[in-house]
């Protein structure tokens, strides 16, 4: 009882959190007058049109009034007669019932505005790019980082700190210039960036290769500058277990080594490694903004940095809203998580 | 055990945690050892166990154990036959010695499960008993760590130490993080223990008082050393080592008008202890020769002994 109560808390508050944030996009983009800027450019760029495909030979009285009739429908159709703050609720109702709107500038492949298309089309591409770079670093991480906490001061332990440090130290981005211009330039094993080869391949399998060999370059810049910091978090995390009264006591329990490392070390580890998880793959939705753009990715990071550039209001709130929704949701899973791993965390 | 030494590695050099250890723990008798924190006393037990960190510069002697030498034993027979089987112990700061995940019946008869593949239930019942014996109901054998109280874990964990009945329990400190009067009730508790189980013990505290009540034997331990051994009246009543004596005069009495005494001055660095007797320094007695040639445990009557030149002189 105490457990569904305190989970539905949880919600609530995370739910709360997803509002915050929201209201301060909203709040932030209206307030700073950009969203005004932003629908007055759109109303005189379609009246502008408007007024262009009126039929030769209408009397300019009658064409100034149907334009002017035409961009009052308009004014009022976006809500510009009223402050921006007057806008607002409609805004965010329509974002949380997942309506994201239609688009400025970008468009899905298809041609298509909808914003909710433009993100469906672009999400399995960074899934595809970042995801899998975190997947391949938090295996790495928690592969080497237990290796290097099992024996502390190891040459492995060693050398592992010195790559990590380095590691946090290099910018995801930098190595990704630095890999396109040893490996794509001046080698020339790897493509500079993009997701396909023009023309792409037809065959399923080469596609599929081509897809592969094209995010070879990016998938290697991440995980060089990500793994360092799992291996550093993970080795942080055992070597503290390790040196707990608990772990001494199962030794002298006469334990075998093998079942103190399992249940004493990682079993009591595993709920911050697993936040470590969960928190890095909740982030990777987001897209990593500037490898993306570096390799010219068409994913969730690419696409908000067009957004930005082009002023595309309704992109940039519809991404910060799933954005926000997918780390919330993440936290919630993870609040599930540690009730399932820790008996301490049941309130 | 007899001449065990137990040497650390550190980066100034190796410190001299223990040195030409003789301790000998009768059956049935609780032996307790006194000194002051970082004479090495922890070290002496974790010795018997065979748990050494890994900055272990050396590491000899003989550990005879009911007519055993565990110093021949490789690391895993310490750990299969010796562990938990015959010599388990009830460790400093008993608050961290439980996992914080895991029941405390399972972290209790887990050695029986994983040594002895006893049966789910089988354990259970013998967990249940042991922890009845400890004043423990049958119901916190679900519960984890965090629900219960201090006094309560400190049950767990020396219900915990009995599950494979060994002969030999080796408690270190085992009531120094717990208030006064549930202090009291483990004390009881171990007294009980001792006689219904015919237990051998090794206490290991820096509380004089308490380690009266529990113990036959007393050793006194001063910078890796044992500088005074017997009967725990004879020790109480006639100390023969002036560190004894002065360990003694520092206790603070009940109902009495004498000051506690303190003892002027510092142990002594382990990394470069004081040539000759350890104490010297410190030592309101001190003789030429004290500096100079370390003295041996002399016998000063009645199974008492005395590592000091003012019990003997150089021919015994």
């Amino acid at each position: 009882m105490g457990l569904a109560r305190s989970l539905l808390i949880k919600a609530i508050s995370l739910f709360a959190v997803l509002m915050i944030v929201m209201g301060i996009i909203v709040v932030i983009l209206g307030f700073s007058g950009y969203s005004d800027r932003l629908l007055n450019a759109i109303v005189t760029q379609q009246t502008n049109a408007f007024a262009l495909s009126l039929p030769e030979g209408t009397l300019p009285e009658a064409r100034a009034q149907m334009i002017a009739d035409y961009e009052t429908t308009l004014t009022e159709a976006y809500g510009l007669n009223v402050p921006w703050w007057g806008r607002l609720p409609s805004m965010v109702w329509r974002v949380l019932s997942l309506d994201l709107g239609e688009a400025r500038t970008a468009q899905s492949y298809a041609g298509s505005k909808n914003i909710n298309a433009i993100i469906l089309e672009r999400l399995p591409n960074t899934i595809l790019l970042i995801t899998s770079a975190i997947v391949i670093s938090v295996i790495i991480g928690l592969f080497v980082g237990i290796k290097a906490a099992t024996v502390p001061g190891s040459i492995l332990d060693r050398v592992t700190s010195y790559f990590s440090a380095v590691s946090y130290a290099m910018p995801t981005w930098w190595i990704g210039i630095i890999f396109i211009l040893v490996l794509a330039v001046m080698l020339r094993w790897f493509p500079t960036g993009l997701m396909y080869s023009a023309p792409p391949p037809e065959d399923p399998l080469m596609r599929f290769l081509d897809v592969l060999w094209h995010a070879a370059l990016p998938i290697g810049a991440l995980t060089l500058g990500l793994s360092g910091i799992y291996i550093y978090q993970t080795r942080t995390v055992v070597l503290n277990t390790a040196q707990e009264d608990f772990v001494s006591v199962a030794r002298a329990k006469g334990l075998p080594e093998n079942i103190v490392r399992r249940r004493y070390v990682l079993r009591v580890a595993a709920p911050p490694l697993l936040t470590n998880v969960i928190l890095g793959l909740a982030g990777s939705i987001s897209g990593a903004i500037l490898t993306e753009t570096v390799f010219r990715w068409p994913g969730m990071g690419l696409l908000y940095y067009n957004a930005i550039f082009t002023a595309d209001e309704g992109i940039i709130v519809g991404l910060t809203f799933m954005f926000t929704l997918v780390y919330v949701v993440a936290r919630f899973v993870l609040e599930v998580l540690y009730v399932a791993l820790d008996p301490r965390v049941r309130y | 055990m007899s001449d065990v030494s137990l040497y650390y590695e550190t980066l100034r050099g190796p410190v001299q945690a223990v040195d030409s250890v003789n301790l000998e723990v009768p059956k049935g008798e609780a032996v307790g050892v006194v000194g002051e924190s970082g004479c090495g006393k922890t070290s002496t037990s974790i010795c018997i166990m065979r748990l050494l960190p890994d900055n272990i510069h050396t590491f000899t002697g003989r550990i005879l154990f009911d007519g055993r030498e565990l110093m021949d034993m490789t690391d895993s027979e310490i750990r299969s036959q010796i562990r938990w089987r015959e010599v388990s112990m009830v460790f400093q700061g008993a608050m961290n010695s439980l996992n914080p995940v895991i029941r405390v019946g399972e972290q209790i008869v887990e050695p029986l499960r994983v040594l002895d593949k006893v049966q789910k239930d089988e354990a259970r019942e013998r967990g249940v008993a042991r922890m009845r014996q400890t004043g423990l109901p049958a119901e916190a054998y679900r519960m984890y760590p965090h629900e219960l109280s201090g006094g309560m874990k400190q049950r767990v964990i020396i219900a915990m130490a009995l599950i494979m009945s060994p002969k030999l329990v080796i408690l270190d400190e085992p009531t120094s993080a717990l208030d006064v009067s549930v202090q009291a009730q483990i004390m009881n508790l171990l007294k009980d223990l001792k006689r219904e189980e015919d237990l051998s013990m090794l206490f290991i505290s820096h509380d004089i008082a308490l380690t009266s009540d529990l113990c036959d034997r007393f050793a006194v331990m001063y910078a890796g050393r044992v500088v005074e051994t017997g009967e725990a009246e004879q020790v109480l009543q006639d100390p023969q080592h002036p560190y004894t004596e002065k360990l003694l005069a520092s206790v603070p009495r009940l109902r009495s008008d004498v000051t506690p005494e303190f003892i002027p001055g510092a142990p002594p660095d382990l990394v470069n202890p004081p040539p000759g007797c350890r104490f010297h320094p410190r030592c309101p007695y001190v003789m030429d020769i004290c500096s100079k040639r370390e003295p041996e445990m002399f016998p000063t009557g009645d199974g008492q002994y005395a590592h000091c030149w003012l019990r003997g002189d150089e021919h015994g």
